[in-house]
């Protein structure tokens, strides 16, 4: 998919009269419907939000009161933006028994996931279902078609604890290394073991929040957003999201190797409380733009091959 | 044209008729396992009542052994009779680092040569120039396990079929004197100890876990 990018000369109030004239059209086309018709999806929506209330709650208060999962209440917009811009795909035409199969499996998954108190099935079933709607409404292609709208949600899941820490004790380890290995280039004596680096009169930790992974969901999410918006083809854009993995991980080496060093040659304070935070805003900010600019550069490389491919198939 | 509505109301018969969970009363207080451990005896330490409120566990016991000064190691068995949303295990794994420790190494060993299929979890901590070796391992409604993705399957399939959802974490925690020795095989003394504690308290556990036959 690619998002319908707004020219230059659109001003905001064009935009804005065309998102009154969709409304419009859209009312005009729920008048259309036939009585039946519409109480089945007033019904259905009625339903939707009883079986999924609770997960909607729980990821609305995550995304509000959990600082790993604030990204949630930009990207659950943004994706509702998405879906209208890219509107629905030519052709496309309902699958009902395959819709009804994916609802029935989301159900049974909101059944299962609450009965083993499991948060992340619970909420993954919440999208399994509007998924399983899209289909029965208007197909598979459809919901490819809506491919980041959905990918967009999804990420704005928090990861389970358990999943999480898996993935970030090799990354704590990863960083660790990375943060030792230029403390040693800048000749400070580095003592390393396991997740804790000592360097002369202190030691360092390299706590979760430096791991990478309270920025890597947010970072993916980034990634999958600027492929879509600057990349055409889906290895290019897959190539970004991987891209921004070792992005995330090698500037928390770097936020390791700048604590120690400020931390020795400035103030043991620089490794806690708000210069520590302020610093890890600044490392994030720095592999949102290093993450940027790989995607500008393989857009580039995306348009030379794309114009390449073309006259050789003109020649 | 009512299908996916149909399919969704009877998700919501299902979850509002939900099997209740049983809170099950274990046989035997968790407070009654036996204070010796290892030669030494046990001294019980209360848990804050607010961490008591975050951790959910309705029965607990938490001790500690040898001297005051230099505790040769302290144990805990937190009890849940039941299991449901915000009142369920938390894997030492998550707590943890939030308590200021962070995982050194972690992995899977077996306590016993009898019971190859009984692993339990062996975490090496480090909180500044602290060190500590800890084993623990979820044990409960018939069998000991150390995966938390298993726990979550076994509680979901005990959840649907028996309503039962009882289980306890177990948790053994001793001190690593020498900072150079953490993830390193000098450990070995300690992990012989934690070995002999865990497979007592292995046993003292089942002694007051409420029955199962599976």
């Amino acid at each position: 998919m690619t998002i319908p990018a707004t020219s230059p000369q659109q001003t905001s109030s064009s935009a804005l009269d065309e998102l009154g004239r969709d409304l419009r059209r859209g009312l005009e086309s729920v008048r259309a419907l036939a009585p039946a018709e519409l109480a089945a999806h007033v019904l259905t929506a009625v339903m939707f939000v009883l079986l999924f209330a609770k997960p909607m709650r729980l990821l609305a208060d995550a995304w509000w009161n959990d600082p790993n999962s604030g990204h949630g209440l930009l990207l659950a917009p943004l994706s509702l933006w998405f879906a209208y811009k890219s509107g629905v795909v030519e052709g496309a035409r309902p699958q009902r028994a395959l819709g009804l199969a994916i609802i029935i499996a989301a159900v049974l998954f909101r059944y299962a996931s609450d009965l083993a108190a499991e948060l992340f099935v619970m909420r993954g079933s919440m999208v399994m279902a509007l998924g399983g709607l899209v289909v029965w409404h208007a197909g598979f292609r459809q919901l490819l078609h809506w491919w980041l709208p959905f990918t967009l949600v999804s990420l704005s899941i928090p990861i389970p604890e358990v999943i999480l820490n898996t993935v970030a004790l090799p990354l704590q380890f990863t960083a660790s290394k990375i943060g030792a290995a230029l403390l040693e280039w800048r000749k400070i004596p580095v003592l390393m073991n396991g997740n804790v680096i000592r360097i002369p009169g202190q030691e360092l930790f390299v706590a979760e929040a430096c791991s990478g992974l309270r920025s890597l969901t947010a970072l993916l999410s980034l990634g999958v957003l600027l492929g879509a918006m600057f990349l055409q083809k889906w290895p290019t854009r897959l190539l970004l999201v991987l891209i921004a993995i070792p992005i995330a991980i090698v500037i928390n080496g770097v936020r390791v190797f700048l604590t120690g060093f400020l931390v020795l040659f400035v103030s043991p304070e620089m490794g806690e409380g708000f210069m520590h935070t302020s610093e890890g805003m600044l490392m994030f900010g720095a592999a949102f733009f290093f993450t940027a600019i790989v995607a500008w550069v393989l857009s580039k490389g995306e348009g030379l091959v794309l114009r390449s491919t073309a006259k050789a198939g003109v020649a | 044209m009512f299908a996916p509505m149909a399919v969704l109301g009877l998700g919501v018969l299902l979850i509002s008729g939900m099997r209740e969970q049983h809170a099950v009363e274990p046989r035997a207080p968790m407070n009654s396992i036996t204070k010796m451990m290892a030669g030494y005896e046990g001294r019980d330490m209360i848990v804050p009542e607010e961490e008591r409120k975050v951790a959910g566990m309705t029965d607990y016991m938490m001790r500690v052994y040898g001297p005051d000064s230099l505790p040769a190691f302290t144990t805990y068995v937190g009890y849940y009779d039941k299991q449901v949303q915000g009142k369920s295990i938390h894997s030492p794994k998550n707590c943890l680092p939030g308590a200021g420790w962070e995982i050194m190494t972690s992995e899977r060993v077996v306590l016993s040569p009898e019971y190859p299929d009984q692993l339990v979890n062996r975490v090496v901590l480090a909180n500044r120039s602290a060190r500590a070796l800890v084993y623990y391992w979820y044990q409960g409604r018939g069998r000991i396990s150390a995966s938390e993705y298993s726990v979550k399957w076994e509680l979901m399939r005990d959840a649907a079929l028996r309503g039962r959802t009882e289980e306890a974490l177990v948790r053994i925690v001793l001190p690593l004197p020498d900072r150079s020795d953490a993830g390193t095989n000098r450990t070995t003394e300690q992990d012989q100890l934690a070995k002999e504690i865990a497979r007592s308290l292995r046993g003292e556990v089942w002694r007051a876990m409420p029955e199962w036959v599976s």
